[in-house]
């Protein structure tokens, strides 16, 4: 791999032990991808709550912040188990919040900015059309990849760290032009395209969930071009992301006509489609089976109702207010919603706060769901309910709370219910 | 020794290690939501390895999905709770779990020239990685 100057000192130890180790191991990461060169890196966003990154995270921070290691290039952190004004209310063991701060504190003296959040490029961390980011955020690496144009992998937790200390990574993946490129076509059906286009109802959530996790499966690890997405709001696309992320090993999604790489599906393929691409269709008979798997629970009764995954952004509290009205949350039944610190400051100035919780829900800031330890606080006989694919996908496995899955009037119902009303049949997530 | 057999892949991460082949043919996540980090045990219902360990196997899967945290995973599992696996072979590495694997110091190797590893290797076969020069020997079993 051919290394600047520049990268010679770093790894020469010429800028300090902390600059020398990380630099040595990204060496060791393009060296391993066969990457000719690094790249400069336009900003980071790092994954930080203990639940994930436990203590061998926790001693990975401490030890870069101990030998004075500083985040170089405009740094953002992901949520965490709790909101950090209203830490009491999430009835987590003490070790966690110990930890947690002890994290803080260490991303804090290396400069990173707490937003505890997943939808930084809304806010503290906007991409830019051709930057290299190092983010750990499959929802927000998607949205830049695909809406803005910027270049970011599904960066792992430790290499987007290391990009942080050094402010490069290696030319590696999807930051290279001859990986952006399809390899698949997915045709949306007009009569998907008509159901993700109910805005303001309340049941778009559900449909657009069905639809990101139909496109990552189906891509997987192929880049997709699709072809027949309706125009989106940018919450709406978010939203997209997030389902489809987890599913995918790159978050590019090339939406013809939308993604600045892909004016026309031509153009996305560099000006010729080449012959035999894969091409599929996604119809309303596969978001109807996508939406029968995610439903497992084997009672009809919640326990808990959790929206904002990702994180909501003030329009989406706005319509979760305007469906709440004047209903009421039933006794016993835990209403979350989930969004960060920036969108609670306009939601407590826009009265929003004040709707939402007067229902009986609670809005939480910094908090994420994924982040909670579920097998210690919940167990397996609880069930949930949810209109975020992402939020079942990567909370399960034995021990676990059950899911239903449905549309933000769903979860209304149910919360004021207690029962969540969509039949139960097919199995398999 | 018509049962050994040696194949050649790309390094990802150095190191030699040897053991049992535990062989999935799915995409994996270190995350905690395929398996318990603290015991290395699979808990997936549905997964191709539901109720097996993969703590100090020679651990074979597709590649990296769900969630980038699954970095922090393996590295807790091979530092932590030393749940880990001995060495990774996939049919494509994926940075998520390829920077645990070099940071942890754990062998690991893609792209062989018989294909997939899981089309290849069975679960109980013997693999010697050698992940210096590349190759892994497999003797059936």
């Amino acid at each position: 791999m051919k290394l600047s100057d520049r990268d010679k000192q770093m790894l020469n130890g010429m800028e300090g032990q902390a600059v020398q180790e990380a630099m040595s191991h990204l060496v060791a990461l393009g060296e391993a991808f066969g990457a000719d060169e690094m790249v400069k890196v336009d900003s980071c966003h790092l994954l930080i709550d203990w639940m994930l990154a436990g203590d061998a995270g926790l001693q990975l921070y401490e030890k870069f912040a101990n030998m004075k290691a500083k985040l170089r290039v405009h740094t953002t952190v992901e949520p965490i188990a709790f909101d950090l004004d209203r830490w009491d209310e999430f009835n987590l063991p003490g070790e966690f919040y110990e930890k947690q701060k002890s994290i803080n504190l260490a991303l804090k003296k290396m400069g990173a900015i707490l937003t505890c959040s997943c939808q930084i490029h809304f806010n503290h961390n906007q991409p830019k059309f051709g930057d290299n980011l190092a983010w750990t955020e499959g929802n927000a690496t998607g949205y830049a990849n695909s809406i803005v144009g910027a270049r970011g992998n599904r960066e792992s937790t430790i290499s987007s760290f290391f990009a942080g200390i050094t402010g490069r990574l290696p030319k590696y993946g999807i930051l290279c032009d001859e990986n952006r490129q399809p390899k698949i076509i997915i045709e949306i059906d007009r009569k998907v395209a008509d159901a993700v286009s109910t805005r303001g109802s309340g049941t778009t959530s559900s449909e657009l969930s069905l639809l990101g996790m139909t496109i990552g499966d189906i891509a997987f690890d192929k880049i997709p071009a699709i072809v027949g997405m309706p125009k989106m709001t940018n919450e709406e696309l978010k939203n997209l992301f997030s389902m489809c992320s987890p599913a995918l090993t790159a978050t590019l999604v090339h939406l013809v006509g939308i993604t600045p790489e892909a004016p026309s599906l031509d153009a996305a393929f560099g000006g010729k489609i080449p012959k035999g691409i894969e091409k599929k269709r996604i119809t309303l008979k596969m978001l109807q089976e996508a939406r029968e798997s995610l439903s497992q629970a084997s009672t009809t009764a919640v326990d808990a109702i959790l929206t904002g995954c990702p994180f909501k952004h003030i329009y989406e509290l706005q319509e979760i207010a305007d469906l709440l009205k004047d209903k009421k949350v039933k006794e016993g039944i835990d209403f979350l919603i989930f969004t960060d610190r920036s969108i609670m400051a306009q939601a407590k100035v826009n009265g929003l706060q004040e709707r939402i919780e007067r229902s009986g829900a609670r809005l939480y800031q910094d908090a994420c769901p994924v982040m909670f330890p579920h097998r210690l606080i919940h167990g397996p006989n609880k069930v949930f309910a949810t209109d975020s694919v992402k939020m079942i996908r990567l909370i399960r496995g034995a021990g676990k709370p059950s899911w239903y899955f449905g549309s933000l009037v769903e979860l209304i119902d149910a919360a004021q219910t207690g029962k969540f009303k969509v039949p139960l049949r097919k199995k398999g997530v | 020794m018509n049962n050994i057999r040696k194949y050649k892949g790309r390094v990802i991460s150095k190191g030699m290690a040897e053991g049992e082949a535990l062989v999935s043919h799915m995409p994996f996540s270190f995350m905690g939501s395929i398996c318990d980090l603290a015991s290395g045990t699979i808990y997936l219902g549905g997964h191709d390895l539901e109720g097996r360990s993969l703590k100090d196997k020679i651990f074979i899967y597709d590649t990296d999905y769900m969630s980038t945290s699954g970095c922090w995973g393996l590295l807790n599992m091979a530092t932590i709770f030393k749940s880990g696996p001995k060495a990774i072979l996939w049919r494509e590495a994926h940075n998520i779990s390829a920077n645990a694997a070099i940071y942890a110091r754990i062998p690991a190797m893609d792209h062989f020239e018989g294909g997939a590893p899981y089309e290849f290797i069975k679960t109980g076969d013997w693999v010697r990685v050698d992940a210096e020069k590349g190759v892994i020997t497999v003797t059936k079993r």
